[in-house]
């Protein structure tokens, strides 16, 4: 019987074929090849398969093919040029004076900047470079491609994944801040206090068969979601989906839209049992199709952003991706799941084992969110704010986050917590956050030190 | 005044050389980067996709881009490297884009080769055209295995070309060209159990 060849001996014999290993390297092969009967008849395999790769024949010579790539490009001239809001033949003056203009403006206001604008004109090279070469050529791997429903349940209520369990390494995102929300990978990162899995959440709620179908429903496409909204390159780049956040509320708002009122009051009191950073409010409304319920999980996906790191710039900017090019890569799991494993290991070791790098500012395309990254030892943390404040409405019902009030929690302190929050619901709804008064759900089952601030909507 | 470019300069000349030509407005110039390089491409595309006619198409397109790319070429990698970058991106985009067209999955793809190559197999020894499987065994490939594969064995390139064309590592090219091997020979394991050398 053949057993597969250890990785190590494979590549070993790979690069034997292809007459890549050393003097000393290959004369330790020959010594193998003589005296192991199982490695010699792996390399006369590999032998076999090279020749028969040798022997597939090619494409026949093509006399006319120079003409027709010749005769098309007048063509191409030609389109191009249509694109021009003037006649052709001013290009040359018009890229003159454009150049001029732009020269003598550039040299007059950013004369003693000029380090720093190169810097930042190779970082955002870098960085467009990546997303040509990489992400926009499917050379990305899903990060989260193996996720089933415990652990994307786990992650709505709790907002903390785990992404390497032998390494004990997680990927968090914390919205509790006041104008944006952190994602975090961690190594060693504190996993939550229980985890939450879908056999103790049915069995809190008690949903009929019907409603069990529909939570199943849910979670069926927050998991989908939640798979294409972190990639790894090729070069370790990460992507992650700009609004990641968004999904976790999407879904606890999704499987509390399936029950009825009594029983979100029981899913309310499990998400308190179990820590989870948000508390539900609307819980007298009306269940609502399951159908309804996951269209409009996957509806608000106001930007396919995503933000991608490089490693070696860590420096940080928005793109736009595909879904369905995002979807696709995501359906690879099954046939990548060995490459994966490598670029996860990888990944966190880029990232996440080194030593610390400053802070550094983004350059975001376009006039969007502020984005930060910070490097320490053991964490990656990318911290994005934007207009999005922290409540999101869906079927009537609000998921906010629990703002806590705790010594040197940097997100947010009395004087800070008063948000504005529009474009939800029926017009626009006004939320204050009162501090340091205890929370009308609840309240016991809290740390003293750890006391949630109520919402109120006016 | 320099002399004018004959056609002679510009066969002995230089990719660099060229490509500096085409960029000062020479099409004369781009016509003989064509012909040093189409054939390359051609049968590059023609391993992926082993169909003449989509391959005369892809290889029409590539030349065109590049064409129009060449303005903001800056000598940074070699021109053929870099031509064949834009080869491998056209391949993996119209993979993609026939994937997507046909809703297929690449699993339902795969299959198809899957069944396809048992059914080949088990023909009687003299049918067998063992060219015919080597090419459905490359199709069952993840895009980015056949890629090494196809570049190293079958067009001749180095370790390093490949890592330039494809912008990674040099080690990543060896790792995955070990591990595409591998699967290809589980793919095509009865048949190296034959004698065909």
């Amino acid at each position: 019987m053949n057993l597969p060849l250890p990785p190590d001996d494979a590549l070993y014999i790979s690069r034997a074929i292809d007459g890549d290993l050393s003097p000393e390297e290959r004369s330790q092969f020959d010594a193998r090849v003589e005296r192991d009967e199982a490695f010699r008849a792996e390399v006369e395999a590999r032998r076999r398969l090279q020749r028969l790769i040798h022997r597939t024949p090619g494409l026949e010579a093509d006399a006319g093919f120079i003409d027709r790539v010749m005769t098309q490009l007048p063509k191409h001239e030609r389109e191009r040029s249509d694109l021009l809001p003037f006649p052709r033949r001013y290009l040359p003056v018009a890229a003159v004076a454009v150049t001029a203009v732009a020269a003598v403006a550039t040299f007059m206001v950013l004369e003693s900047r000029i380090p720093l604008l190169r810097f930042w004109e190779e970082q955002a090279q870098s960085v467009l470079q990546v997303y040509e070469q990489t992400v926009s050529q499917g050379n990305f791997w899903p990060l989260l491609g193996d996720l089933d429903d415990d652990r994307t349940i786990q992650f709505a209520f709790t907002g903390t994944l785990s992404i390497d369990e032998e390494k004990g390494a997680t990927l968090k995102v914390d919205d509790r801040a006041k104008d944006g929300y952190r994602i975090e990978v961690q190594r060693d990162g504190a996993r939550p206090k229980r985890d939450v899995t879908v056999a103790e959440f049915m069995s809190a709620v008690k949903p009929s068969a019907s409603q069990r179908q529909a939570l199943d429903s849910v979670l069926h496409a927050a998991r989908e979601e939640l798979q294409t909204a972190v990639f790894v390159g090729a070069n370790d780049e990460v992507a992650i989906k700009s609004d990641l956040r968004r999904l976790n509320r999407a879904v606890i708002s999704g499987l509390a839209a399936v029950l009825e009122p009594e029983q979100r009051a029981k899913m309310s009191r499990f998400m308190t049992v179990r820590d989870a950073p948000y508390v539900l409010f609307g819980s007298d409304a009306q269940p609502s199709p399951s159908q309804e319920i996951v269209r409009m999980m996957r509806a608000p996906r106001e930007r396919n952003e995503f933000v991608i790191l490089r490693p070696d710039s860590l420096l940080i900017s928005r793109y736009t991706i595909d879904p369905d090019q995002m979807r696709f890569q995501a359906e690879q799991y099954e046939k990548m799941a060995a490459e994966l494993e490598v670029r996860r290991a990888r990944m966190i070791r880029t990232w996440v084992d080194r030593p610390g790098l400053p802070e550094v500012p983004a350059i975001a395309p376009e006039a969007m969110a502020r984005l930060n990254v910070r490097s320490r030892r053991d964490r990656l943390s990318i911290e994005v704010s934007d207009s999005m404040n922290g409540r999101i409405m869906f079927f009537n019902m609000t998921i906010a986050p629990r703002v806590w009030v705790e010594g040197g929690e940097p997100d947010v302190s009395a004087g800070e917590s008063e948000m504005q929050v529009s474009g939800v619901g029926a017009g626009p709804t006004r939320v204050v956050v009162t501090p340091r008064t205890p929370i009308p759900q609840k309240p016991d089952s809290m740390k003293a030190k750890r006391r949630a601030l109520p919402v109120v909507i006016e | 005044m320099s002399e004018p470019v004959t056609e002679r300069d510009l066969g002995a000349a230089a990719d660099d050389v060229l490509v500096s030509l085409v960029q000062r407005g020479d099409q004369r110039a781009f016509r003989h980067l064509v012909q040093r390089h189409h054939e390359r491409v051609r049968r590059l595309l023609f391993a992926i996709f082993r169909d003449e006619h989509l391959v005369e198409d892809l290889a029409q397109e590539v030349f065109i881009k590049a064409y129009e790319a060449l303005s903001s070429f800056r000598f940074e990698s070699s021109f053929y490297t870099w031509l064949y970058r834009i080869a491998v991106n056209k391949g993996r985009d119209e993979m993609r884009r026939r994937k997507l067209r046909r809703f297929f999955s690449l699993q339902q793809l795969d299959d198809g080769a899957r069944a396809e190559l048992e059914a080949r197999m088990a023909e009687k020894p003299a049918d067998i055209d063992a060219n015919d499987l080597v090419s459905l065994g490359l199709r069952m490939l993840p895009d980015h295995h056949r890629e090494v594969v196809i570049m190293k064995d079958l067009q001749g390139f180095s370790y390093e070309e490949i890592a330039e064309i494809l912008h990674i590592e040099v080690g990543t090219v060896k790792s995955r060209l070990s591990r595409a091997r591998t699967a290809l020979k589980q793919i095509l394991g009865p048949m190296l159990d034959k004698d065909t050398a």
